[in-house]
């Protein structure tokens, strides 16, 4: 069975090219690229009037590589050729002398799928529903199928640039200005197609035309300008070749004529198979969408559904939570201590949801169904009927355990779940007559954005709490990584080592500002002292302290931190180290305790630092059992509080360096600065006696 | 080739290891098998090989389940130490890819019904016993040693052997056999079994198997075939043929246990040749201990190291330096010798000293030897 199907209307002359390759979703591979070749050569021979791009699965029109097949070779050479054959054939239909269109009603085309409507396809007629996007670089490597080349021509210069380094997926309705999209209905779909070829009986493929003009084409001196910013905003990091090889492809494509360039860009995309930090991102996929869901082992069957929940706790968090889940069709009821507050809360997330309707990224009948599916109230009563209540109130420990015993009283056996950051559950159930009912559900900000759900397994928790919060998690559309009890669980413990190391290096006498820039060419996505302003110094200084308190051989609190804390630079409108628009705010420079007892770090090793801070408070977490194991360890890292994705982990990062080394340079730093934070691991001691220096993960 | 033929290869190999063949000078010949199933005549396997090598001499086959190879050499100790032989070769053999599925049912006739071709090797387990699986896992869990542990020191068996087959460590040990597949003809050189590209993290995600906590296809050997021999002669015999001795047995051990201990009888019976010796652990400077699970070694050098982190740790860094059946895999009647020798050519590379090898068998028996170099 040929994976490109060809299907010619004889009273038409149109040819359909019916796309459909082994597997759930259409990919890439060998077969399909000359089962591609062939329909080409057929439509040709058959001297059509157009051809007709269609996919026979319901939701993937053609969605990139076969990462299996790239894998399994992982040679630079023969993906070379790999890439050029695809771009050859991709040519001769660009270049066919009839008309190319493609069908996606409802699907996607990702990577070298939409290269394929980008390059071959004179117009592309799609529905509510479908989503193109090149998120190659969300895998290490960077669209080579003359996608940056061709995309460039249909959205300009630097949108185009924006797609790419980010890896966008977008709904379709986002190229409807463009000349290559229009939307329309699936009723519809085919015979606008056909009526479009009619109508276009001759026209010169953009990409092969010399006339064509690029939309908002900057001048030289500007576009320049451009590609110097795009460079410092995303080639900071030199563990991520594939955002450098991105921008040195797209810069030379902008002298070359279109074949060449997109033939260039394979030059800069082949050796990227190749680098280890390459197979880390392509790991790190695999482990989101095959192994993710297969870490928290819970006992569904004893999981209480949950089509309604409550949330106690209208907050920031609390608003995020609700719209998740009612976006899933989870019908929540929004509690706070006032029904004015609650009713607040609701509108405001109505408003958060206006500018996707607007920017087309969510249909008005989305919205609306949110907002059906959340209710407001400010009465515990209503808990009676319900199975499963998510209290998002701020970090009081009285206060859960307020909450806690009003609500228990109220329904003893509902499902107790706290969204807390650093609180054990044994804490907050400690008074309760039904601990096993208590559960902790970490939510990450913004909720709706952040993909993670840490949930907690206290000492006491039960089986079916845990499952109920595990079930309910993913229905919510998170990835759930189970952990055990601990003052911060994982990530609040090891994203504070972050942050307080990054204080630190302050106080050795690193500029403030310096120390976020050596953290983004380190590979984090956000520098240590900026965080502290965006996510709020009060909370950082609070789950820090709280945890110091907790323990103080592991985790210390910087006297800066402290005292920025108390003289009101704390961010989020307040003073911090960045003023409006990322201004650094000089002011904050008197606050800075100088340790000068300690000798100042060099820039490399500033960056190993943040680096090991965290990798080493995480195999703490492992020791203690709250992490369980390698792979959550990983997953919860990168997708939860930002460990470098490049290194695919903690665990892989301390693998790729080797254990012995990894130990030997925090036994180092531990000696000459001193910090908690750097005070080794046991695991380590323990991989090393079973002769396991690489290998982790 | 037949199965027997293996045994046959490293018989014939150690002869002539020395450069001139001592075939003539064997005075007996012991060998150590456990599934004589697995041979087309399942009886006096030991004879057939002798037979087969070339030298009709009174062969002893022994069965004492994976312990088999060192009681067979334990035997050859006895006859030196009474002064019968002054000279034996010592086998140890397996061929668990041709253990057969059997059925008591076909001798006398099958009623309507189906008939039940129990696999003897799936699981390994005794009437009336656990599984030996559950036994690890219940001796690493009465030791305190978590799963990770086991999955670790799994991982570290298949770097281990990785590390040592690229320094041409096994080049001395190992014996080509030419093997015929198809119309294909090839030297089998290298062992199959490890992985070494694999991780802990993966390792840890393996299900657990029968009903055992911790245990998984990852912390367990695999079932392999194999054969190991050895050629032991008095010290006297050995000089008077001028041969090279490339160690030493000091002495040698078997001891039981509960018929559940099985993770733990290699300490006993090291403890208990450690005293017949006169020595302490710390005389000893590398430990094989047979990987029949990651909790054998676990366990036992937990028990050796009296419940010292720092020392347990110690004792773990010299124990299967070189990579354990985990990796190589576990022919069960062949793995004892292996280990004897394995770490008789590593004593040799760190320029001598003493080592103990110590082997668990079924039902809980426990073969310890030590030898020096």
């Amino acid at each position: 069975m040929p994976e490109v199907i060809y299907r010619l209307d004889p009273v038409k002359k149109i040819a359909t090219f019916l796309i459909d390759t082994a597997g759930p979703v259409n990919t890439i591979g060998d077969q399909f690229i000359k089962d591609l070749a062939i329909a080409t050569e057929k439509a040709n021979r058959d001297n059509v009037k157009g051809v007709i791009l269609a996919s026979l699965k319901k939701k993937s029109f053609l969605d990139g590589a076969n990462l299996m097949e790239i894998m399994k070779d992982g040679s630079a050479l023969n993906l070379k050729y790999t890439v050029l054959k695809l771009q050859e054939v991709f040519a001769a239909l660009a270049r066919s002398p009839f008309p190319v269109v493609a069908v996606l009603p409802g699907q996607t085309a990702l990577g070298g799928g939409f290269e394929m409507l980008l390059w071959t396809c004179d117009h592309v007629f799609a529905t509510e529903g479908t989503k193109l996007g090149l998120p190659e670089v969300n895998i290490g490597l960077f669209p080579a199928a003359g996608g940056p080349e061709a995309l460039r021509r249909v959205i300009g210069l630097e949108k185009a640039i924006e797609v790419v380094m980010r890896g966008q997926v977008l709904p379709a309705e986002a190229y409807e200005d463009s000349c290559l999209v229009t939307i329309t209905n699936e009723k519809d779909i085919q015979k606008d197609a056909v009526q479009w070829i009619a109508s276009h009986r001759i026209i010169i493929n953009r990409n092969y035309d010399p006339l064509w003009k690029e939309p908002a084409k900057p001048t030289k001196k500007v576009r320049n300008a451009l590609i110097k910013k795009v460079r410092e905003r995303f080639a900071l990091c030199p563990e991520k070749p594939y955002l450098k090889a991105a921008i040195d492809a797209i810069e030379e494509g902008l002298e070359l004529p279109f074949e060449e360039a997109a033939k260039n860009e394979v030059i800069h995309f082949a050796p990227l198979i190749e680098h280890p930090n390459v197979k880390n991102k392509i790991d790190f996929f695999f482990l989101m969408t095959s192994i993710a869901p297969r870490l928290s082992i819970v006992n569904l069957e004893k999981a209480i559904p949950a089509p309604e929940l409550a949330i106690i706790g209208a907050g920031l968090m609390g608003q995020g939570i609700a719209q998740v889940c009612a976006d899933k069709g989870i019908k929540a009821l929004l509690i706070d201590i006032d029904i004015k507050t609650a009713e607040a809360a609701k509108e405001n997330i109505g408003k958060g949801l206006e500018p996707l309707v607007k920017k087309g990224r969510w249909t008005s009948e989305r919205k609306t169904m949110v907002m059906d599916n959340i209710r407001v109230s400010d009465k515990y009563d209503e808990l009676k009927t319900i199975p499963l209540v998510i209290e998002a109130v701020f970090e009081d420990l009285d206060l859960k355990r307020k909450i806690l015993k009003q609500v228990q009283d109220i329904n003893p056996d509902i499902v107790f779940a706290s969204n807390t950051s650093t609180i054990p559950m044994q804490e907050i159930a400690a008074e309760s007559a039904r601990p096993e009912m208590v559960v902790g559900m970490h939510y990450f900000s913004p909720v709706p954005l952040m993909p993670l759900l840490e949930v907690i397994q206290g000492p006491q928790t039960s089986e079916s709490a845990l499952a109920t919060a595990v079930a309910s998690g993913r229905q919510q559309g998170k990835t759930c990584v189970i952990v055990g009890d601990g003052p911060g669980f994982y990530t609040s413990r090891t994203f504070g080592a972050y942050v307080m190391v990054g204080f630190y290096l302050a106080e050795m006498g690193i500029d403030p500002w310096e120390i976020d820039q050596l953290a983004l060419e380190a590979g984090f996505p956000q520098g240590p002292l900026n965080i502290y302003g965006t996510a709020g110094g009060n909370v950082i200084y609070h789950a820090g302290s709280y945890m110091q308190a907790k323990k103080p051989e592991l985790i210390e609190v910087p006297k800066t931190l402290v005292k920025m804390y108390e003289a009101g630079y704390v961010g989020a409108g307040k003073p911090c180290f960045y003023g409006p628009g990322m201004k650094p705010d000089k002011s904050a420079l008197e606050h800075v305790v100088r340790n000068e007892s300690l000798p100042t770090p060099t820039r490399e090793e500033a960056k190993e630092m943040l680096l090991l801070a965290m990798a080493n408070q995480a195999f703490h977490c492992l020791d203690e059992g709250v992490v369980k194991n390698y792979y959550s360890m990983d997953l919860a890292s990168v997708i939860g509080i930002g460990f470098p994705d490049c290194w695919h982990g903690p665990g892989r990062y301390v693998s790729q360096k080797g254990v012995k080394h990894t130990l030997g340079r925090l036994q180092e730093f531990y000696d000459k600065y001193g910090l908690a934070f750097f005070k080794p691991a046991r695991e380590f001691e323990r991989l090393i006696a079973c002769g396991v220096d690489s290998g982790l993960v | 080739m037949e199965p027997l033929d293996v045994a046959v290869y490293v018989a014939n190999a150690t002869l002539e290891a020395a450069g001139n063949n001592v075939k003539d000078e064997i005075d007996q010949i012991f060998v150590g098998n456990c599934i004589p199933g697995s041979y087309e005549t399942g009886s006096v396997t030991g004879r057939q090989i002798g037979l087969k090598v070339g030298r009709d001499v009174f062969t002893t086959t022994i069965d004492t389940a994976c312990c088999s190879p060192l009681t067979a050499l334990r035997m050859a100790l006895w006859g030196m130490r009474l002064g019968e032989i002054e000279s034996a070769l010592v086998i140890g053999t397996e061929a668990m890819s041709r253990a057969p599925h059997m059925s008591r049912q076909l001798r006398t006739g099958v009623r309507i019904g189906e008939v039940k071709m129990p696999d003897p090797i799936f699981p390994i387990m005794y009437p009336g016993y656990h599984s030996v699986a559950v036994d690890a896992s219940d001796g690493a869990e009465k030791y305190n040693v978590p799963k990770r542990m086991l999955d670790t020191f799994a991982m570290g068996s298949h770097l281990k052997w990785a590390a040592a087959m690229k320094a041409g460590k096994f080049e001395d040990e190992i014996v080509p056999i030419p093997v015929i597949k198809g119309r294909q003809k090839f030297l089998f050189a290298a062992d199959e079994m490890p992985r070494p590209s694999g991780s802990v993290a993966a390792t840890e995600m393996l299900p657990t198997v029968f009903g055992a906590k911790t245990t998984t296809a990852g912390n367990a050997p695999g079932l392999n075939d194999g054969a190991s021999a050895m050629v032991v002669m008095t010290e006297k015999k050995a000089k008077a043929l001028g041969l090279t001795i490339l160690g030493t047995i000091i002495d040698q051990v078997g001891r039981t246990d509960m018929p559940y201990g099985i993770s733990w009888i290699p300490a006993m019976a090291i403890n208990k040749l450690l005293e017949r010796t006169k020595m302490t652990i710390d005389d000893i400077s590398l430990i094989e201990i047979n990987e029949a699970f990651s909790a054998m070694p676990l366990v036992s050098t937990k028990i050796l190291a009296e419940n010292d982190e720092k020392k347990w740790h110690e004792l773990i860094a010299k124990t299967n330096v070189n990579g354990g059946a985990i990796a190589i895999g576990h022919p069960v009647g062949a793995s004892g010798l292996r280990i004897t020798m394995t770490m008789m050519y590593e004593l040799r590379r760190r320029g001598g000293g003493n080592a103990v090898a110590a082997i668990c068998g079924g039902l809980t028996q426990g073969e310890a030897i030590m030898v020096q170099v």
